[in-house]
């Protein structure tokens, strides 16, 4: 389970920390392949042009309109003959991010070395899993199979997380080349380690015999260029960046311990959970009870794993000048020293199973590394872990197995609705926040969101697996928290309804508790709820239900008893972008909003960015599509 | 005296001895032969089938119409469950009544509708549409929470006025903390969403209910500022006792008046504390923790509805740990109620939530045992309990008189041993109240017995005690009592707390009633009562040397090994093997991160077991004693440790080979809390 929680807080991760759709900074490490022109590319193929902004309706067509400037590469599927544009650069092992978007009922390929491939495709609220879906590894072909099994080694994605056409949908590989030996031999299979499409993860460690299906390249080499090929409909690119990825060769030496004894600083007598301000103690205070040379790394030398402090000191040797991040992990207190001066600080009270990462940059050679581990805490086991990672390297642990943490599983418990909704109340992590009165809704068509019923507000939908329980109905599931396990789009806990007594006024954080009164949810003859509440007097019907196949959300809010200057904020963005009368995309979450142009939606301008809005008339109903 | 168990040994027999030639000399023609009688003689269980995939662990639990019953599940499902009685050899059958609530640990059936509790509402569910399914989801009042597992809310229950009852857990974080507007009170709502707070000091209100007067009574966990497990008479502006509720106390509509710095923190007896502290409630009725119960839970009346014996206007309360059925017997002197605790039922097969009757008199009783472990080891179910019209020989009730108790009996008593003082023992004792999570027993004295009365039909016996201390709780045994036919009681004791001694007449002592005072009396009370100075003195001895938490002076060179251990929720060690060489000098350092009491020890080879039975068997001393028995079959321990606490104890690993073990004896822990110590050769 741990394992699950693993990839999920992961997906989390990614999902919080990096703005999917942004135009970003390269990731340390990485580089971009410019898309100023097409300069870096070997075969400037009529097929594909550079601008810098898609203004077009790609959600109903493939009507290119494309702004002139930079950043964006697309295909333009009338002028093409050769599928195919091949980077100059090639690559072996390497980390690949980009951007995508899609026309309506388009596909496209991303070939790894020109020869392993990544299907991008229209799959848009498809249910089922299938090969062709956006994310799939690209089969394998052989003319000489019988029958139906020509095609092989294609592999469908874990979920399908496809967005709607016309929005921007992110990648990330982590790709591993065939192994090659020496004498040009093949001694092991490319493999796709990890592939991330919209921050969930959809394959993991899977291995490619050869080169996939109308790969350009046929042979298997060491290194080989970055393939992009168009099919059907339009396919757009940008932000295309990737990291090599070599072994690092660095090893430890002259590894020699001072060991010192007892209660450094005790943590376990509290029975509080504050966190008390803790210092790293001064071992120059403290008799040393034992010291002797090591063969490894560890701060396990057979003396048990009470209250203690080891000080070990080492000799790094660097194989070239590079920035090196080093990630240190300590149950306990724990310092990095790089010649001699203190590179990372771990202070935490008890036990906390995040890496404290720092980077130095190193010239090749011989380094002086330090670590300081005080074991404070009694009541967990020993853990030192440190890893180093070049700009373009491998992650290496530096440390033995013996001080290693042991990861452990519990059986994980995911609800995933059948034929009917499956409405789950639970208490929900919202950003750094706990909910406490949230509910989430999904159904078979992978169409699932979450709703605040403590501020009427939509917080998040996502597609995909609909939630992970474990640490709700495992022993007594002490967090109380639901998580989502699909491909999540973040949206504001503010309250959906405020009054504004002018235009200008800013739109509320949150409602008070007692301005609000919960009523609970009906459920429509599908199961679909309307959720109720009273809202200082007025009183709210808020719908959400899906529609169009799961391709939509479609929300309804009716007010009875609307005070004046009451506003409905259908959503907030940094910008909003009008498609067509109605209908709005919003780039930085990627998402649309239709809203029938009768509920006089209006986009205000705020310090923040743009703020879509609908004045409130008294039982009068307003509807719109949360399309994604 | 050296060795317990001798000693043991030679009381016993002094003890039938001293019976046998009693009777012999009373009724000689009769079989004398004492007539044992079990539970299951009486009180059949059956068990109500599951179906598979269905996670029944029930929360809540109540009669519907056309004999159906209604059961709401920690996933926060409410199933209807139709002929749930097996009636015509038929299974029951189940149908997903409404899903997805947040852990509802409390169904009620009021007005045609299905009211419950989840952590942050009380819900009314309706089936608008009539298709068997709820799609009314009504929040009827709610309620903000701070997001902590231990925010439990329970309920609702309809008092007399045809107000909601519900009540709100505290949240736990390394204590009981009150994290959220009304945490620690009990709360009434009207049917149309208008709360009133009622009472505070409430710890963990799993249970509550009306008695046959419309009195509402609750159960409340032993824990922080809660020395035992109790049931407790709640009335409108009461604090009963954990302090972190009141500060809501000064809210608009706080019935209590009390600030939280007004309670003391001294670990006198609550009764003391609440002589100066007016306001602050004490319970109806103790109950002595491990051994009537370790975690009580729901409430059950025994009015018209039921069928259970001989018990009538008595409640039922049910045990989660102990998966057990207590009863208990209120009177009202001066205006207070009091009572005393007896044993009913074990033997269940998970740990009891909920108890609810049947429409034959029968008793369901809805078990889940989930993140806390039960000694039933199914980890949910419905079982169903009947009375199949037989007699038990149990003492029906016990009331307090001016003097003493009087002791009355569900059959005609043999008069011989119902006269004879040896057949009796009383001790009174209390509990510290205070911050600390539990409590020892404290200041337990035996009372010595002065006279013995039978009424003229022989169903009701008088003890005339040396004294009766108000707001002590009264241990009160009467191992050696027969019935007319020479059964012995199917439970003989009780716990009978005194908070209020009527007036009246006190028993004239006569030369016929009057206990002369005989040694062999003595002896035999020294078998029942476990407070026997030498034996104490000799678990005193033993303890030092198993206890070490000194590094022994021979140890030049330290410790050969050192560990620590901790534990998982769902009473777990979180080291289950450990594996040494014979004879190492192991340092253990045993941390309790769990949110309830714990010790550590280590017993011989396939003796966790009987060591935990041994521990349960301390009876009032347990927690005095650590729950450490006085067993050479006990290695090594630590103390008995509170949630944060930790011990390190310094052993020597034996020099045989084998597979030692550890165990938690806390009782009810020992059969899942335990891990192998195997000791290989050097």
């Amino acid at each position: 389970m741990r394992k699950v929680k693993a990839i999920v807080s992961l997906i989390l991760l990614i999902v919080m920390c990096v703005p999917l759709i942004q135009a970003q900074n390269p990731k340390p490490g990485f580089v971009t392949i410019s898309l100023n022109d097409l300069g870096l590319f070997r075969r400037a193929e009529k097929g594909w042009k550079i601008g810098s902004a898609l203004n077009g309706d790609l959600y109903s067509s493939s009507v290119i309109n494309l702004a002139k400037g930079t950043g964006i590469l697309v295909s333009l599927p009338q002028e093409s003959e050769n599928p195919n544009l091949q980077t100059m650069v090639e690559t072996g092992d390497l980390e690949l991010d980009l951007d995508f978007m899609l026309s309506k009922g388009a596909d496209a390929r991303v070939y790894l070395q020109g020869r392993y491939g990544i299907q991008l495709s229209d799959s848009w609220a498809v249910p089922a899993s299938r090969l062709a879906n956006c994310g799939g590894i690209t089969e394998r072909w052989d003319e000489g199979r019988p029958g139906m099994n020509k095609g092989y080694e294609g592999m469908a994605p874990l979920m399908n997380v496809c967005r709607a056409p016309g929005l921007w949908q992110h990648l990330s590989i982590v790709f591993r080349s065939p192994h090659i030996n020496a004498s040009g031999q093949k001694v092991g299979n490319a493999s796709f380690e990890e592939v991330y499409l919209n921050g969930v993860l959809i394959h993991s460690r899977v291995q490619v015999s050869g080169p996939a299906r109308n790969a350009p390249f046929t042979d298997e080499k060491l290194v080989g260029p970055l393939v992009l090929q168009k099919g059907q409909g339009v396919v757009a690119f940008r932000n295309i960046s990737y990291r090599l990825i070599h072994p690092l060769e660095v090893r430890l030496d002259k590894i020699k311990y001072r060991y010192y004894k007892g209660a450094l600083k005790s943590q376990s007598s509290s029975t509080s959970n504050q966190s008390s301000n803790q210092s790293f103690p001064d071992l120059s205070k403290f008799t040393i009870a034992s010291q002797d040379t090591l063969s490894q790394l560890t701060w396990n030398t057979g003396k048990g794993d009470e209250l203690f402090a080891i000080d070990i000191e080492a000799e790094i040797h660097i194989p070239t000048q590079d920035n090196y991040t080093f990630s240190l992990l300590t149950y306990g207190l724990g310092r990095v020293y790089i010649d001699d001066k203190m590179l990372i600080e771990r202070i935490t009270n008890r036990w906390n199973h995040s890496y404290r990462k720092e980077q130095v940059n190193l010239s090749p050679g011989a380094h002086k590394l330090r670590l300081v581990y005080v074991k404070n805490v009694a009541e967990v086991k020993g853990a030192l872990a440190l890893s180093i990672q070049g700009l373009n390297t491998d992650k290496k642990d530096l440390q033995d197995k013996s001080s290693t943490p042991i990861a452990e599983f519990t059986d994980p418990v995911v609800i995933n609705p059948q034929s009917k909704p499956y409405l789950l109340r639970s208490f929900l992590n919202y950003g750094s926040m706990k909910l406490t009165h949230a509910i989430s809704v999904g159904d078979a068509t992978h169409t699932n969101y979450s709703y605040d019923m403590k501020q009427g507000a939509l917080i998040q939908v996502w597609r995909g697996e609909f939630l992970d329980v474990t640490d709700m109905w495992v022993q007594r599931g002490e967090p109380q928290l639901a998580m989502p396990l699909g491909s999540l789009v973040s949206l504001s806990d503010a309250p959906s309804l405020a009054v504004l007594p002018d235009a200008g006024a800013p739109w509320p954080d949150s409602i008070a508790y007692d301005d609000m009164q919960i009523k609970g949810y009906t459920l429509d003859s599908l199961r679909y709820p309307a959720f109720n509440y009273l809202l200082r007097g007025a009183s709210v019907t808020d719908k959400i239900s899906t529609a169009e196949l799961g391709k939509s959300l479609l929300r309804e809010v009716k007010v009875t008893n609307a005070p004046a200057k009451l506003f409905l904020r259908v959503t907030a963005a940094k910008k909003i972008s009008i498609v067509s009368e109605g209908f709005y995309r919003i780039d930085d979450k990627s998402y649309y909003i239709r809203i029938d142009k009768r509920a006089k939606p209006f986009i205000r301008q705020t310090s923040k960015g743009n703020e879509l809005m609908v004045p409130v008339v008294n039982d009068a109903p307003i509807s719109y599509y949360f399309t994604w | 005296m050296a060795n317990p168990a001798i000693h043991q040994v030679i009381l016993m027999i002094t003890c039938l001895l001293t019976l046998s030639s009693y009777t012999m000399s009373a009724q000689p023609a009769r079989d004398t032969s004492t007539k044992i009688q079990k539970e299951a003689d009486f009180y059949p269980i059956q068990n109500m089938p599951v179906p598979e995939g269905i996670s029944l662990e029930v929360g809540g639990m109540v009669m519907m119409p056309n004999d159906a019953m209604a059961v709401s599940t920690r996933h926060g499902e409410v199933w209807i469950i139709h002929n749930p009685y097996m009636k015509n050899g038929m299974p029951p059958r189940y149908h997903l009544f409404a899903q997805g609530m947040h852990e509802i640990l409390g169904l009620n059936y009021i007005k045609g509708d299905l009211y419950l509790t989840q952590r942050s509402e009380l819900t009314r569910l309706r089936d608008l549409d009539g298709d068997g399914e709820a799609d009314e989801y009504h929040t009827v009042y709610s309620w903000p929470l701070a997001g902590n597992y231990h925010e439990y809310a329970y309920g609702p229950i309809l008092d007399n006025e045809g107000n909601m009852v519900v009540t709100l857990n505290l949240g736990w974080i390394g204590f009981g903390e009150s994290l959220s507007r009304w945490h620690g009170w009990m709360l009434k709502i009207t049917p149309d969403g208008v709360m009133t707070p009622f009472a505070s000091g409430f710890r963990s209100p799993a249970g509550f209910a009306l008695n046959d007067k419309g009195d509402i009574f609750y159960a409340e966990n032993q824990g922080d500022w809660v020395g035992s497990g109790n049931v407790t008479h709640v009335e409108k502006g009461d604090f009963v006792g954990n302090p972190a509720s009141l500060i809501w106390s000064s809210l608009p509509g706080s019935p209590v008046k009390l600030k939280k710095g007004d309670i003391p923190d001294t670990g006198e007896p609550k009764f003391e504390v609440a002589k100066k502290v007016p306001g602050l409630k004490t319970p109806s009725v103790w109950f002595p923790h491990t051994i009537l119960g370790i975690s009580t839970s729901g409430i059950l009346s025994y009015g018209k509805e039921g069928k259970m014996g001989p018990f009538e206007g008595q409640l039922f309360v049910g045990d989660q740990g102990q998966s057990k059925i207590m009863r208990v017997y209120l009177e009202k002197v001066k205006g207070i109620y009091q009572g005393a605790v007896f044993p009913f039922r074990e033997g269940f097969s998970s740990g009891i939530l909920r108890m609810c009757w049947g429409s034959d008199g029968s008793m369901f009783a809805g078990m889940t045992n989930r993140g806390w472990g039960s000694t039933g080891k199914a980890p949910f179910g419905v079982q169903r309990l009947e009375w199949n019209g037989l007699m038990p020989f149990e003492i029906q009730t016990i009331k307090v008189q001016p003097d003493g108790f009087e002791l009355e009996f569900t059959k005609p008593v043999d008069a011989a041993s119902a006269r004879n003082a040896a057949s009796y023992s009383v001790t009174s004792f209390s509990y510290k109240y205070h911050h600390t999570y539990g409590s020892p027993v404290i200041n337990n004295t035996e009372r010595a017995i002065k006279a013995i009365s039978l009424s003229p039909d022989n169903r009701k016996v008088r003890l005339v005690t040396d004294s009766l201390i108000t707001g002590y709780i009264h241990e009160i045994k009467a191992e050696g009592v027969r019935s007319a036919n020479y059964f012995s009681l199917l439970h003989n004791f009780a716990y009978y707390t005194v908070n209020a001694i009527p007036d009246g007449d006190k028993l004239v002592i006569t030369a016929e009633n009057r206990v002369k005072p005989v040694s062999r009396v003595k002896h035999v009370m020294e078998m029942t009562n476990r407070t026997v100075p030498e034996k104490t003195a000799v678990n005193k001895k033993v303890t030092v040397a198993k206890h070490l938490t000194k590094q022994p002076a021979e140890w030049t060179n330290g410790p050969d090994q050192s560990l620590t251990i901790s534990t998982k929720p769902g009473l777990k060690f979180d080291v289950e093997k450990i594996t040494v060489k014979a004879g190492t000098k192991l340092k253990v350092t045993f941390f309790n991160n769990d949110d309830m009491l714990h010790n550590l020890v280590f017993t011989s080879p396939s003796s966790s077991d009987e060591v935990g039975v041994m521990a349960i068997n301390l009876g009032l001393n347990g927690q005095r004693l650590n729950y450490i028995p006085a067993s050479a079959k006990v290695l090594h321990h630590t103390l008995l440790l509170q949630p944060g606490q930790s011990d390190t104890i310094f052993i020597t690993v034996p020099d045989k080979p084998g597979d030692y073990e550890y165990v938690c004896t806390y009782p009810g822990h020992y059969l899942i809390m335990k891990g192998v110590l195997n000791v290989v050769g050097p």
